[in-house]
Parts: C-alpha cells; structure tokens; sequence
C-alpha cells in the first residue's frame, strides 16, 4: 500500500469514498479539507503535466480544476490541495447539451494535453462537474505521457460515457439519466448496437462508432500490434468532435419547456410574483440558494441577480436544458440540473457512499418552492407533513413558498379523478404543516392569480 | 505501467477498432480532396472552400 502524507498507513477513515479506482493517487479528507495524494508510480506524468505548461494552459482557459501542491511527507509524493467544488454533480442530473458540452472538453483537453506532450487517460462524465453552469475536469491524475504509436487509451470510454447516451437521447431510445444510473460505466457498443434504429447504420458516426464497433469488440481473436499515428489520432478525436457538436435533442415541446410564455396564468401574475420575491430577498445576505422545480429558472435569475449562488432543479429535461442554454448572456450564477424530487438521486457506487444523494448533497441557505406544492400534493399524493421534513432537510434558514389555492384552474386540472384529495388541501392544513419546522414570517396574497406566496424562516436547534 | 490499468479497460479490441476508423475517415478525406479537386478543374468550386468537416474545430 502507497504511503500518503500525514495518515496512519492503513487507515481509510480520510480516504473519500469515491476515490480507489485509480491508483495513481486519491482523494482524502483532513481537517475538513480535501486534499488529492499523487502516488510515486505516477509522479513523472505529473511533472509531465506541471513541466509542460499543459496545468497552466488548461487552468487559464478554466477547463482544469486549479489546485496548490504542498509538499508531500515522503519524497516524489506530493499532496495537491485543489480549488474545492461543492456539492458535486453528476452525469444522470445533466441535461442533453450539459452531457454534450462535458463530451466536448474532454475532447478538447485531450487535443490540448497531445501538444503538450501528454494525453488523457480517461474519459469519463464523472471527471467533470459543472460550476455555475459551465463544465470543469476535475481529476488532475487523468493525464499520462503521450506515445504517437499507441491510440488513445480512453477512446471506449469516451464513447460509453458520451457518444452513446447522446446518440441514444437523439434517436430517443431513452433518457441517459437512466443510463448512468442503471451503470455508471455506461452500456456496451452491442448494447447500444440494438437499441439503435435500423437507418443510424447509413450514419458514419453511428456506424463506424457503434454498429462496426459492436462486431469488432470484444474480440475473442488476440489482437494485432496496431500502428496509430499522431496524424490518426487527430482525424478520430476531430471526428468524435463533429459529432458531439453536430448532435442535438429532436424538437419534441414537453410539458413544461415552455411553460411561462405558455401558461394561462399570463403576465400579471408574474410580475406580481417576481415584485413579491423581490421585496422578500432584497434585505437578505446572499449565499446558496435551492430553486426547487425552477422551469426555465426566470425566478433563479431573480435571485442570482441579488448575488445568490443558485442551483436550479427541475424534473423535466427540456426545462432543464433550457435553462442551461439560456444562461451566459448576463454573468448569472445560476447552475440547472434536472431532478425529480420524489425520486431524486439516490447514494450509489461502493458501500452506498460513492456519490451522495440528492438528500444529503444539497443544502440552501434560501430554499425557492414557487408553483410546487400542489404537484407533490395531487400527483404524488405527498402529505403536507412530509412536505415539510422534506423541505426542512434542504434548508437551512430561509423558504419562500408558494401556496395554490383549491379554486385555482391548475389545481381543479391536477385533482381531477382525484377528488378525494381536495379534503385535505386547504391554507390552514398546509400552515399548520410547515409551522412544524417553520416559523411564518410574511404573507403576500397574489391578487391576479388567487395564489399565496410566504416567506418563512426555519426552526433553529431542534 | 499506468497504461495497463484494468479500469481504463484499454482492450485490444478498443485499438484494432479504432485503427479501423482512422483508416476509414482517412480513406474518405483522401476521396473527399480528390472530388473536390475534380470539381475544381471543372471549374466549378475551389478545393478547400467547403466541407472541410474533417479538420472542423471548436
């Protein structure tokens, strides 16, 4: 076992979960901090990485997670203290151009790493995370020294990670959020080979990519040496970038992707909402702030425009990517991922602790539940009580929250079949749920829409 | 070596398959440049003008 800097030799009490697939170091915690060990068998393409200018390069653009090297305890084993990125997340929480845009820095990195000598070693979605909406490679262990005979390592994987789920969702065989749940490895090139529509075979990407791969891999025959050129390597990662930039989502309109400009609700009740919201966080300190069932994130942008850190979660992908590719024209920290809250992700990998779930991963100091609760309610049938535990989890000092009245249209359309529920829903049922973990500061009746919005505050040391 | 980890998965099949693709997508670059070149001396586009999918960046 590699000794790492200041811990018991065999103690893993430190050693974040996640980190034991490779070897050329891992991740631990100390103090409260996370700290990256490079390992002695993988110093030299580290010094390859920070010699070559390549570290620099890629943390200028802002591709590369930064970091500071502090001196190891035993020589050639530096411990890397890196910019630290909170919460994490995940491929099967990205929208179609999220995944498609972590697709296309990898394949950017790797041609950047090739001119410096080095290449990456792995390519999988889990080494980035977006950052306030834009993807950053966080692994800085996935580089090695680059050899022009050898082709690229990482190329299976590339295609399992991205070009797979992507081709998939573009012929509709399937969310990838699915995809990466059921196996973060992702599927197979044969796997995929059937799911695939007949007509992709008159496809190069497809073809060459999954249906000739499908018949080549795995091969039973012991393969040849085979001679790759650097001339080769940039025609496959210029032609895996074509088609990452060339795929797109098939125009479908969801449910909810264009619910605002759409909705019955129509302009008044908007704006009167979006004044309420303002008068209510104007006064607050911004820090992190949930925006639970976002849509196209409109009230997001709101708060991020009072300095709020905003993660926006919606449970459907069209509304999600939106927003995604609605963000950048102003500086908005508002960072969309999708997430149905009543199957949100769950902890996975090795002993449950690899990745955190959405329940333990994500906390607002502001928690935003506009045009929320009637959903969980009527298509859920999700009490108001655990409503409530559930929102109490998420926050940690302020909600604001809207309530819909029995009389409203959306309402009498979600009940409907459903009437049996109606009993229950009712302002003071909903009051007296949250005043268990909340206390009610302000009500601000919304006169165009006969909606209520409140702004609460959570019980403190209970 | 590094290389020879097994969760990178490096599988010969993955290189045989890749040189495979990179014969291909060179064998239709030298035929696109020769079509276009064709269409040149018909004098009906310039090479190089279009199409120039395979060296496509950002």
């Amino acid at each position: 076992m590699t000794k790492r800097n200041d811990l018991p030799e065999d103690d893993v009490s430190g050693r974040h979960p996640a980190s034991y697939r490779d070897p050329a170091g891992f991740i631990f915690w100390q103090s409260g901090k996370l700290y990256r060990q490079v390992c002695r068998e993988y110093h030299p393409h580290y010094r390859l990485l920070i010699g070559s200018g390549l570290y620099d390069a890629l943390t200028e653009k802002g591709w590369l997670l930064a970091h500071r090297e502090l001196p190891g305890k035993v020589a050639d084993e530096p411990v890397l203290e890196p910019a630290f990125v909170e919460p994490l997340n995940y491929p099967y929480e990205w929208s179609f151009d999220m995944l498609k845009d972590a697709g296309l820095l990898t394949l950017r990195i790797c041609r950047e790493a090739i001119t410096h000598g080095m290449i990456l070693k792995d390519a999988t979605a889990f080494n980035i995370v977006f950052v306030k909406g834009r993807p950053v490679f966080i692994d800085t262990l996935s580089f090695e020294t680059y050899r022009a005979d050898q082709p690229w390592v990482a190329y299976r994987q590339f295609c399992q990670q991205f070009l797979f789920p992507l081709l998939l969702a573009r012929y509709g065989r399937g969310s990838f959020q699915s995809y990466f749940l059921a196996d973060a490895e992702g599927m197979t090139a044969r796997q995929v080979a059937c799911l695939l529509p007949r007509k992709t075979l008159l496809h190069a990407g497809p073809l060459l990519h999954v249906h000739l791969a499908a018949s080549v891999l795995p091969g039973g025959k012991q393969a040849r040496p085979v001679q790759f050129s650097r001339e080769k390597m940039s025609r496959l990662l210029s032609h895996l970038e074509h088609l990452l930039v060339r795929s797109a989502l098939p125009p479908v309109k969801s449910a909810w992707s264009h619910y605002y400009s759409d909705s019955i609700l129509g302009d008044g009740y908007l704006q009167e909402k979006e004044q309420a919201l303002r008068e209510m966080v104007k006064e607050m300190l911004p820090g992190r702030a949930l925006d639970l069932g976002a849509n196209d994130g409109f009230f997001s942008k709101v708060l991020s425009g009072y300095g709020w850190d905003v993660i926006a979660f919606d449970a459907d992908e069209r509304a999600v990517n939106n927003l995604y590719r609605s963000r950048g024209e102003r500086a908005q920290s508002v960072q969309p991922l999708w997430m149905n809250l009543v199957q949100a992700s769950p902890a996975i990998g090795w002993m449950g602790a690899e990745r955190a779930g959405f329940w333990s991963r994500f906390r607002g100091e502001l928690v935003l539940a506009l045009a929320l609760v009637h959903h969980l309610y009527f298509r859920y049938n999700l009490p108001f009580a655990q409503l409530a535990q559930g929102l109490d989890t998420l926050c940690t000092n302020s909600l604001v929250i809207e309530f819909v009245e029995p009389g409203d249209p959306k309402v009498e359309m979600l009940a409907a079949g459903r009437t049996y529920l109606l009993a229950g829903y009712n302002n003071e049922a909903f009051c007296a749920a949250m005043s268990v973990y909340f206390t009610i500061e302000e009500t601000v009746p919304l006169a165009a829409a006969g909606r209520i919005l409140y702004r609460m505050k959570k019980k403190q040391g209970e | 070596m590094i290389t020879d980890l097994l969760y990178v998965d490096p599988g010969s099949g993955s290189y045989l398959l890749q040189a495979l693709i990179a014969a291909a997508l060179g064998a239709a670059f030298y035929f696109k440049n020769g079509w276009l070149r064709i269409r040149s001396f018909l004098g009906r586009k310039k090479p190089g003008v279009q199409e120039q999918a395979d060296d496509k960046k950002e």
